[in-house]
């Protein structure tokens, strides 16, 4: 009885943990300045897409929109197999689309009369194309239907004459001989329905497997796969970025949220063929910020909300309304969580894979990062020269790329574990933004690296980021006033700004917190 | 989410819109659409309704400006599970009232509709178990004697308690479909684990849709060297050039954070992938030999001839099809009247200097040698390749370094790694342009 009390309270308070953890409210200034840096980047990514418009979207661009939608209508989605058996293909099919494209079309021309089209069969069916006469069956029943189906006319009495198989007008390509034992059953398998085996084979032309042994096509959406003439394409393109700057500004923001998302996936579901890190970065964000209350702060939203309140009150000739702080939420706690627990897999995928390389393990994986001519600036003769230098002294070497390559393992392994930790939560988050302004610096991806930074954001309490902003606007404004009043403005705020006592995501003080 | 959810919206405070109303014109949109346009192609025998550029762009008007009305609608009130309920009735008359051709567009409309039908119901479950609750009575014999009120404020809180429950579910799915595409994604050369495969398999059109399919496995196992994508176009009047992408002198726009270039640089992992070989086919081996010895194109000294033969996974293929074809439409010959005769495609990979290359005042980044070329094969101008069985395809085509004046290494043997900082002097070997340069029928090489 003891147990299942314990037990019953272990579950309450796990629920009462879960519960406090998702659906507190929290202050929702940290998700809109994740807005705004995300919002931008986003921007920026689909502004720099327009120099190669065409020809990432283009009806024939790089990738041609014939061959997008064959992709996303068919691409076969093999299940993974029951039993311990790995499931094979119906027939194994060559890899190069000519040879299959021959076998194919010589299934196709195969005849429908019954007749010939068993005999075919049977033939493809026997272990061995006897070649002389010596291959053929010795008991005389086999023999007799050996004969029948090569239509031997007369058979030699001497052993090493030899066979001319008779395939009437279907003399298969060489290619096909390998593979006719398993064609036999596949044929025998086809629908008689002349539409539904041409529908087979176009797809087995197309993709090597039998459409009726895997599910195909893809449920992705781009409004490029519809709009395909290059005026309207830059008109919807043109509207998609005016979109996309009105959701950076926090203007009608629910609604820019999910149109600025849907546009992000129409451009990357188009174009796979471009994807890199920081797209798989940008749609993590778009989709939560979709999700959140992102325009509730910092915001043109916001602003008009204010103005409104005013204009109202003055109309009722009532004191102007005092503008309180975002008021906390529900869903933006709820958004930043998914964020945070996204942040983290983020990072223990990228931590463990690491683990399985052996630059990770002696220390050089950092210079092999940053020595790649594509990715960084090795091209500019300071970053070059600086580098050459550092290879020049061993030492030094050894101590800039060893400890760079486990830091970064150290913190990619530590940081989802240990971020929880109140203490510890605002040294990794500035460890992770070193990181990925290191990244940016020195390895090329900037928007990537931004983006992530962007999302680590999540950790900082919006009271942090509401002091932070406070004291930038007070020390922008003393600056306009007198330079002595600056160092005022900076300590001035201090005691104001910081909370009482340390608070948690929520804001709260700590000691109130059950966690 | 929950009736504790409040939030500062805008809307809250702008009566100048009735959200009503916004819904109803957006579902008066979509009716008419639907009627107009949708009714008539499904009544008639021939299934065609109003066509042609106008039509379309009424209809285009008709859907926009209805999702738009009800998207706006739903941000003013995004806790009235009645606008939710009319949003997602809207968003799935919109849906069917689309052109069939527009199968994505239509996906995205259901797929709103049912968010927003979950979200309705999300919301009023407090309030229908409320409801429900009064009736406990009735259905139940219950001995608690409360009063309706706490009957009703009890079966609130159960549906707060339950809309909470099913939203951390629907969480739970979520982050399971993501970490099962981490670990579907098996490390190199191992299988992946086949209850990950099973969950991302059965999660997939989520993740593919929202697009959260990425195993992060960034720069590992090990940061590897970037791929590169070079074409050789010949043009009828007997002109030729290279094509070579991405090229980092040749940025010519003004993206300072290097966005356009890193899409560009991704076209070389779009072919990059090859296929796991468990050993070289002897008759591929003595094809290359053969034709290597008759064309002078040796294999690369400095790797094993078994590493040299790279074929690429099946998409890779498609794709470099589909790039040679680009490339032969969208980059023509000085000579407007010559037309593209063949392009010769070649997967590079720019090898990154060991630190005591770097070291080395003699050696660059950029070095000929430094670039590792696998021929990808030759294509019509149409995309389609010339000769599958050429000798050459999916073969390393050596530019090497070797020292002034010294004995050049054996053809076709591997030789160890040249430690090219310690040479005063290197004379580099290409035989990629001796390779480009040959004719452009591939079946007139040699088998």
């Amino acid at each position: 009885m003891k147990a299942v009390t314990t037990v019953k309270d272990a579950v309450v308070r796990a629920a009462l943990a879960w519960n406090d953890f998702w659906f507190t409210p929290s202050n929702p200034t940290t998700l809109g300045l994740i807005r705004i840096l995300a919002g931008a980047l986003v921007l920026y990514a689909h502004v720099a897409y327009s120099y190669d418009f065409q020809a990432f979207f283009g009806k024939d661009g790089w990738r041609s929109l014939a061959g997008a939608n064959l992709e996303r209508r068919t691409l076969p989605q093999p299940a993974p197999p029951i039993g311990w058996d790995a499931e094979r293909p119906a027939l194994p099919l060559p890899p190069g689309r000519k040879e299959r494209e021959r076998i194919i079309d010589y299934l196709r021309s195969l005849p429908d009369e019954p007749a010939e089209r068993a005999r075919l069969i049977a033939l493809f069916k026997m272990p061995r194309l006897p070649q002389k006469v010596g291959d053929l069956p010795t008991a005389s029943a086999d023999r007799k239907r050996a004969v029948e189906l090569l239509k031997l006319r007369d058979v030699p009495n001497d052993s090493e004459a030899p066979i001319v198989i008779d395939w009437g007008r279907h003399e298969p390509p060489e290619i096909f001989l390998p593979i006719r034992n398993q064609a036999a059953p596949f044929l025998e398998g086809l629908p008689p329905d002349h539409a539904e085996r041409e529908r087979i084979f176009t797809f087995m032309k197309d993709w090597s497997r039998d459409p009726r042994q895997v599910a195909h096509g893809t449920t992705i959406w781009s409004v490029w796969f519809h709009v395909s003439d290059p005026t309207w394409m830059l008109v919807i393109h043109c509207l998609i970025l005016t979109v996309m700057f009105l959701f950076t500004a926090g203007l009608c923001t629910r609604v820019t949220a999910v149109l600025t998302w849907l546009a992000a996936l129409s451009y990357i579901q188009r174009s796979p063929i471009t994807f890199f890190g920081a797209d798989a970065v940008m749609m993590v964000l778009l989709l939560y910020l979709m999700i959140g209350p992102s325009g509730a702060a910092l915001s043109v939203d916001r602003l008009i909300g204010r103005w409104w309140a005013e204009r109202r009150a003055r109309r009722a000739g009532k004191p102007l309304p005092e503008w309180p702080a975002p008021a906390p939420s529900i869903s933006a706690n709820f958004t930043l969580r998914l964020m945070q627990i996204h942040f983290c897999i983020i990072y223990l995928a990228a931590g463990t894979s690491k683990l399985l390389g052996g630059r990770w393990w002696n220390g050089h994986a950092l210079y092999y990062s940053v020595a790649n001519y594509e990715f960084s600036p090795l091209d500019s003769q300071l970053f070059h020269g600086l580098l050459a230098w550092l290879c020049q002294h061993r030492w030094l070497w050894e101590i800039v790329f060893t400890s760079g390559t486990w830091f970064t393992v150290a913190l990619e392994l530590s940081l989802p574990l240990l971020v929880w930790n109140r203490k510890l939560r605002m040294p990794y988050v500035l460890c992770a933004v070193t990181l990925h302004t290191a990244i940016a610096a020195t390895m090329g991806l900037v928007v990537f690296s931004l983006l992530m930074a962007t999302m680590v954001i999540a950790f900082v309490p919006g009271e942090t980021v509401q002091a932070l902003l406070d004291r930038l606007r007070r020390l922008s404004r003393h600056l306009k006033k007198a330079p002595e009043d600056v160092a005022k403005a900076v300590q001035e705020p201090e005691a104001e700004a910081r909370p009482a006592k340390k608070s948690d995501l929520h804001g709260r003080a700590r000691h109130g917190s059950r966690r | 989410m929950s009736t504790e959810d409040v939030t500062v919206a805008p809307g809250d405070d702008a009566p100048w819109i009735d959200p009503l109303r916004l819904l109803l014109g957006g579902l008066a949109a979509a009716v008419i659409a639907f009627l107009v346009f949708q009714l008539p192609a499904l009544v008639s025998s021939s299934g065609a309704g109003l066509t042609g550029s106008f039509w379309t762009m009424i209809r285009v008007l008709l859907l926009l400006g209805g999702a738009l009305a009800v998207g706006g609608a739903v941000a003013l009130q995004p806790q009235s599970p009645r606008n939710l309920f009319l949003a997602a009735l809207t968003a799935w008359l919109i849906g069917f009232a689309m052109d069939p051709a527009w199968d994505t567009a239509r996906l995205v409309m259901l797929i709103l509709a049912t968010i927003a039908l979950i979200a309705a119901f999300l919301l009023a479950l407090p309030f229908l178990m409320g409801r429900l609750f009064l009736l406990r009575p009735y259905l139940v014999k219950s001995r608690d004697g409360l009063e309706p009120h706490e009957l009703e404020a009890r079966g609130r809180f159960t549906g707060w308690v339950l809309s909470r429950v099913i939203v951390s579910l629907l969480v739970v799915v979520h982050f399971t479909g993501i970490v099962s595409r981490v670990m579907a994604t098996p490390p190199p050369s191992r299988e992946p684990s086949w209850l990950a495969y099973w969950v991302s398999y059965e999660l997939q059109n989520y993740t593919d849709f929202c697009y959260l399919n990425n195993a992060f496995r960034f720069y590992s196992p090990e940061p590897g060297e970037p791929t590169l994508v070079w074409f050789y176009l010949q043009y009828s009047d007997g002109s030729s050039r290279w094509v070579k992408l991405p090229n980092k002198q040749e940025q010519e726009h003004l993206d300072w954070l290097g966005q356009e270039f890193t899409r560009r640089l991704s076209l070389g992992n779009a072919i990059g992938q090859v296929t796991p070989l468990t050993g070289l086919p002897a008759d591929v081996r003595e094809r290359r030999i053969k034709a290597g010895s008759t064309l002078a194109i040796p294999t690369h000294p400095e790797y094993a001839v078994e590493a040299q033969y790279q074929p690429p996974l099946e998409h890779c293929q498609r794709n470099m099809a589909e790039f040679a074809r680009f490339v032969a439409q969208h980059y023509p010959a000085e000579n407007p009247e010559a037309k593209v005769v063949c392009v010769k495609a070649y997967r590079v990979l720019h090898v990154i200097l060991a630190p005591q290359e770097m070291a080395s005042p003699r050696i660059k980044p950029t070095d000929p040698w430094t670039y590792l070329p696998s021929f990808m094969g030759e294509f019509t101008p149409n995309g389609e390749m010339v000769d599958p069985n050429d000798p050459l395809l999916y073969w390393v085509i050596p530019i090497y370094a070797w020292p002034h004046g010294a004995e050049p290494p054996p053809p076709f043997i591997q030789v160890l790694r040249l430690e090219k900082e310690k040479y005063e002097q290197l004379d580099v070997h290409d035989f990629l342009q001796k390779h480009a340069q040959l004719p452009p029928t591939g079946g007139a090489r040699p088998q």
